[in-house]
């Protein structure tokens, strides 16, 4: 029989049925098992398998345990599609929940908590609670997390059981995985009241037990212990003096929790952190030279994150940063920056010549980091400057396209800062050698930006200005169309009589052939300020630049040095990227996809600035920008749901209502008066929940609502006032601080439904 | 932590297998994964996470496949990359290779392992020795009934009892790598030795074992330290066996051991040492016509040392062609395929210095894509022989029914990322 058959039809799946129906199927195990591997291969590949589903749920009762396996997992693919059928092999299911083999009542436990079906939770309940006293470790191990897969079908069912109470006894087990996985079931189970509880006691078992824990369990443990805060300094050096050798385990995993505990116990003792800060820093080096590129990546990232906490600490290591030649791209890329941060007096030499190295590279994107890198570091520091700007002169002569153009690019930011403006001729003299060579419209862009602002100092200027506009009709790109003209217009100013009649010619040119409304535009608008009064055009169009200090490097923002983000996905990612992704939850797919393709790219303010230096036309752009945001909150708004039924005690709705600050404020005067039942109505058919009401007729009217988002989980609290002679509604939202940036869509989700 | 799924791709993209822990994400979303791949490596934003929606995708590579691991919470990232790894190691310890051929033809076996390494997202066994006991690839009936995983009960999570062996051998083996990059103008960028101590052990029962090596610390600690040659190790890691207390303590590396191979610690050294085969090469480029190399290449240790197996791998242009060769020593062979050539020495003494020329053609016409510059890389290994000068100095079995094991010990240093820039 084919075992891949690349058009699956109708009569396959009757061939296959046929086989399954075949009595000596249930004997000739070889034969079975050939079949269930045939047809999962088909589920592995995507085809829909399920109408054989009342064939395998017959197979379920076999006795080899290999073919029982495989129609237990094409029993949890398919039974969401057929619920009705799935009820019929519960029976089989329990049976073997009690059968004599412990791996088989494992393994159907596994799959009956897996079937992911509301209707069986009944059937489930017995064998799972039998299961969480079962005398083999591996059935117990499978019984926690049971409960937590049923908890995510049902919170009622852990409730109803007390499973939380029954968890927590379970800590006890002397398995160290049935522990660990009571840990991670409670984290979850207890997620809206912080998750699991770790106490001294608890905490002091798990630390001094670490040891005997998996690896993976370690890791877990770690982190959850980060909720823990020792009593005393003494009991903090305790902890660390046992979470020190942790520094040396093999599991890089491992290694990352413990620094992260480390760091957290010791936020508060500025002497000790420095300590451990250094500390970090050796596992974190020897990583660098691992063969796992993710982790290397990860361990960048780490690096980069313990600098902007500790400078100074990691700059002698920067030989560590030179790239190798079969490193992946991303690795590259960061240690090309990283090598820009590290960078002494002692190391310049060095990393200059390491990036000039890389500038060559035959990758375009490496060579564009190590240009940018030699630029970042001219400006940072004025010790630096002279090294990286001869370093970029020697490039040029090399007189290739890419880097020339990147060279450019760089002079042209980078020329604005106060201790690059003795370099400002130097780097003109370089022009002439570079218009020959330059392509790249981002080059050729920066290449004639630099002559319309220092070009009153180079001779040559309108002569390498007249050979590019020679190539006019040939420039396909716009950008470089709109900077010639502005170029030549500025250039004109400094130098009218070499360059009176070429001005002439591109004026025209825009105007009456350029099929681009922008560059025609332009053009025009040159040409009436021109027509009207040349002196005043020059005031306006030549204005001069402010040279700029120096800036503090950035990459200090807040959220990237928080100590909650290290060996987390957040830290890879990087702040500001990193709460997109959050906000995208909220936000519809197919949005994030696009956002996530396009990420801003650094170049674009310096090109807008280009072409538009009045400072008027950048106010216009931020109220673009608000319009756009407004824009996504509507998005925002139309994602937001309230789950329809959620329970709360008054208890904690009073202690998340007192720690809670409230995060979003409103007045709606209403035009005319709505009796307090219509509101509470209206806002009860978007979710939410009334706590307390005060009864009607009473002035002000006053109601404690609650509602629970329906995506994120986040639990909302409001108070609503009406003053009934004013006529006035005020809402106060009260939510978690992380999540206040959805209370203005919340917000307005119910002045929408109230008004 | 908790993975939501975890995939396997192959190079274009398409689901060899998958598994789904958790439930909470759309399995279609890894459909967009290699678009997602491609377009970031475009604008050189690539990086091992990547993000669709709210699911985030953390990837490994490994042969031409991708090991795609999802989840929705802001997860501890180098527990998911370990732990990727790990599903690597477990697999192969199964099949040898793992390839888009053999995933297919063990599907079944896959599906019954990633269903006892993880459930619903979080690690539960994952020690391949233990493992084996109860996921076989021979069917079983059951009246023959696999035995289920023992509880962890203790710090031998890693061994189970009742291992029993005729003879009873330990293999030891010191192995350093040696990481060197030496740019263009022949400075040495960066130097390091990477070395670890892997062991091959067939013990019977719950041997205690106890390592001693010529740890400077611990020489200092007890007074040793100008009698004998110490050395001073950075960066030890040690296996999940050895107490890590004990050694924090004393010194002492001490453990009961896995059964089969394993390692046990690895090191690293900082000190600069020279490199142990200097390269030198002189490359003459004519274009359109030809292309010459001269390759010096001399061994910086001891005479009584011997690298064995030397590889010099030089990288030529990809339209050479008629390759002509000259060797004091060896044989060259041009690899086409590889666009280099690899000049090799079998045998290597110290204190020697050998010579290679090459002489290309190049065609008329220039090829339209430039090419990158590879380094020449290096190949040895020398036996009997540590750069560090670390030792065993003792390695001590004891169990409780008294049996005699013999243990050997070796010492190798070879090369690692080994890199010459031209």
């Amino acid at each position: 029989m084919a075992y891949l058959v690349d058009n699956w039809n109708e009569e396959d799946m009757q061939e296959i049925r046929n086989l399954l129906r075949k009595p000596t199927a249930q004997t000739e195990h070889g034969e079975l098992r050939g079949i269930l591997k045939t047809v999962l291969s088909q589920v592995t590949r995507g085809l829909d398998m399920s109408p054989l589903f009342t064939d395998i749920v017959k197979l379920c009762a076999t006795v080899s345990i290999i073919e029982k396996k495989l129609a237990y997992l094409y029993m949890t693919t398919y039974a969401r599609k057929k619920p009705d059928l799935a009820l019929l092999t519960v029976n089989t299911i329990q049976k073997d929940c009690c059968d004599a083999n412990p791996m088989i009542r494992g393994l159907a436990l596994k799959t009956l908590c897996s079937l992911r079906l509301g209707e069986l939770i009944e059937y489930t309940k017995h064998p799972l609670l039998a299961g969480l006293k079962d005398k083999s470790v591996y059935v117990r191990r499978i019984a926690v997390l049971g409960c937590l897969k049923v908890h995510h079908l049902n919170p009622q069912f852990s409730t109803d059981h007390d499973i939380v109470n029954t968890l927590y006894e379970m800590l006890r087990d002397k398995d160290v995985i049935v522990i660990t996985n009571c840990l991670m079931a409670l984290e979850e189970l207890l997620l809206q009241e912080g998750g699991v509880v770790i106490n001294q006691k608890i905490a002091h078992y798990l630390i001094n037990r670490l040891s005997d824990f998996t690896e993976w369990a370690q890791c877990c443990i770690l982190q959850l212990l980060l909720k823990y805060r020792p009593e005393n300094d003494e009991e903090t050096f305790d902890m660390m003096n046992v979470l020190e050798i942790y520094l040396k385990h093999t599991n890089s995993g491992v290694c990352m929790a413990a620094i992260r505990l480390m760091l957290h116990l010791t936020k508060d003792l500025p002497d000790i952190i420095q300590d451990v800060y250094k500390r970090l820093k050796g596992p974190l080096v020897s990583l660098l030279s691992s063969d796992r590129p993710e982790l290397v990546y990860t361990s960048l990232c780490h690096l980069e994150w313990l600098n902007i906490k500790a400078p100074g600490k990691l700059d002698k290591y920067y030989k560590k940063f030179f790239c190798r030649y079969n490193d992946p791209g991303y690795i590259k890329y960061k240690k090309v920056e990283l090598l820009a941060i590290l960078c002494t007096n002692e190391s310049l030499k060095d990393i200059t010549e390491e990036l000039s190295v890389y500038a060559t590279d035959v990758s375009v994107l490496l060579s564009q980091f190590a240009i940018r890198a030699l630029g970042q570091l001219a400006k940072m520091n004025p010790a630096f400057t002279l090294t990286c700007i001869e370093a970029m002169w020697s490039l040029l002569f090399l007189e290739l396209d890419s880097v020339s153009s990147e060279i450019l690019v760089v002079f042209h930011d980078i020329l604005r800062y106060e201790n690059l403006i003795d370099y400002i001729t130097g780097v003109i003299t370089k022009l002439p050698v570079c218009e020959h060579v330059v392509q790249d419209p981002r080059g050729k862009t920066a290449l004639v930006w630099l002559i319309a602002q220092h070009g009153k100092d180079l001779l040559d200027a309108p002569y390498i200005l007249e050979s590019m506009l020679d190539s006019w009709e040939e420039e396909p790109s716009k950008l470089v169309k709109l900077s010639l003209l502005t170029t030549t217009t500025k250039l004109f100013f400094s130098r009218p009589a070499e360059c009176q009649d070429m001005l002439g010619k591109v004026l025209q040119r825009c105007i009456e052939s350029s099929d681009d409304p922008d560059v025609r535009e332009k053009a025009l608008m040159y040409y009436r300020l021109l027509s009207k009064d040349v002196q005043k055009a020059r005031d306006i169009i030549c204005t001069s630049q402010p040279h700029l200090g120096i800036l503090p490097t950035d990459g200090t923002s807040s959220l990237s040095s928080n100590l909650q983000h290290f060996n987390s996905v957040a830290l890879l990612f990087g702040a500001d990227k990193w709460q997109e992704v959050q906000q995208s939850k909220l936000i519809g797919k197919s949005k994030v996809y696009s956002q996530s393709l396009h990420p801003v790219t650094v170049s674009k303010p310096d090109e807008t600035e280009l072409c538009m230096p009045e400072t008027s036309q950048l106010l216009d752009l931020n109220e673009v920008t608000t319009e756009i945001r407004s824009d996504v909150t509507s998005q925002v708004v139309s994602e937001i749901k309230f789950a329809p039924t959620i329970s709360l005690s008054p208890e904690e709705f009073e202690g998340k209502w007192m720690l809670w600050k409230s995060s979003k404020q409103q007045q709606l005067p209403l035009l005319e008066s709505v009796p307090p039942n219509d509101i509470q109505d209206r806002l009860a058919g978007l979710g939410w929940q009334a706590m307390a009401i005060s009864p009607e007729g009473s002035d002000p009217w006053k109601a404690f609502l609650y509602a629970k988002e329906a995506n994120t989980d986040q639990l909302y609290l409001m108070e609503v006032n009406l003053h009934s002679e004013t006529d006035l509604l005020t809402f106060d939202i009260k939510c978690q601080e992380d999540q206040q940036w959805v209370t203005s869509a919340v917000m307005k989700l119910i002045l929408d439904a109230v008004s | 932590m908790s993975l939501s799924a975890v995939f396997f791709l192959d190079v274009k993209g398409k689901v060899l297998i998958s598994r789904n822990y958790r439930g909470d994400v759309d399995m279609s979303s890894v459909d967009k994964f290699m678009m997602l791949i491609l377009d970031t490596e475009e604008e050189g934003q690539v990086s091992p996470i990547i993000t669709h929606g709210a699911v985030t995708f953390m990837y490994i590579k490994y042969n031409n496949l991708y090991l795609v691991a999802c989840s929705k919470k802001n997860a501890n990232v180098a527990l998911v990359f370990t732990m990727l790894h790990k599903i690597v190691e477990v697999l192969t310890e199964y099949f040898k290779e793992l390839e888009e051929e053999s995933i297919r033809d063990n599907f079944v076996l896959i599906y019954e392992l990633l269903d006892e390494l993880i459930d619903f997202g979080y690690p539960q066994t994952t020690d391949s020795k233990i493992l084996q006991e109860y996921i076989t690839q021979v069917g079983q009936k059951l009246e023959i009934a696999p035995k289920p995983p023992p509880a962890i009960t203790n710090a031998v999570s890693w061994r189970s009892e009742g291992v029993r062996y005729r003879k009873n051998e330990v293999f030891l083996d010191v192995i350093e790598s040696v990481n060197l990059l030496v740019n263009s103008n022949g400075n040495v960028l960066r130097s390091e030795i990477v070395g670890a101590v892997k062991m091959r052990v067939f013990l019977s029962g719950m041997p205690e074992l106890r390592l001693g090596l010529n740890d400077k610390v611990l020489f200092e600690n007890t007074g040793r330290g100008g009698k004998s040659k110490s050395v001073e190790l950075e960066d030890v890691k040690f296996h999940q066996c050895v107490r890590l207390s004990r050694f924090e303590n004393d010194r002492t590396i001490s453990f009961i051991p896995p059964d089969g191979e394993f390692e046990l610690m690895s090191y690293r050294l900082n000190t600069h040492v020279k490199p142990l085969i200097w390269i030198e090469s002189v490359i003459e480029r004519h274009s359109h016509s030809r292309v010459e190399y001269m390759i010096k290449a001399k061994s910086q240790f001891k005479r009584r040392s011997t690298a064995n197996n030397v590889d010099i791998i030089i990288p030529v242009p990809n339209d050479a062609d008629s390759p002509k060769f000259k060797t004091t020593v060896g044989y060259a062979k041009y690899l086409p395929e590889s666009s280099a050539v690899v000049w090799h020495i079998k045998s290597f003494p110290g204190g020697k210095e050998y010579l290679m020329r090459a002489h290309f053609n190049l065609p008329s016409v220039e090829a339209e894509e430039a090419e990158g510059r590879p380094p020449i890389s290096v190949k040895f290994e020398i036996p009997y022989f540590t750069t560090s000068g670390i030792q065993v100095r003792y390695l001590k079995i004891i169990e409780k029914s008294g049996y005699q094991a013999l243990p050997w010990v070796r010492y190798i240093t070879q090369n690692g990322d080994y890199q010459v820039r031209v």
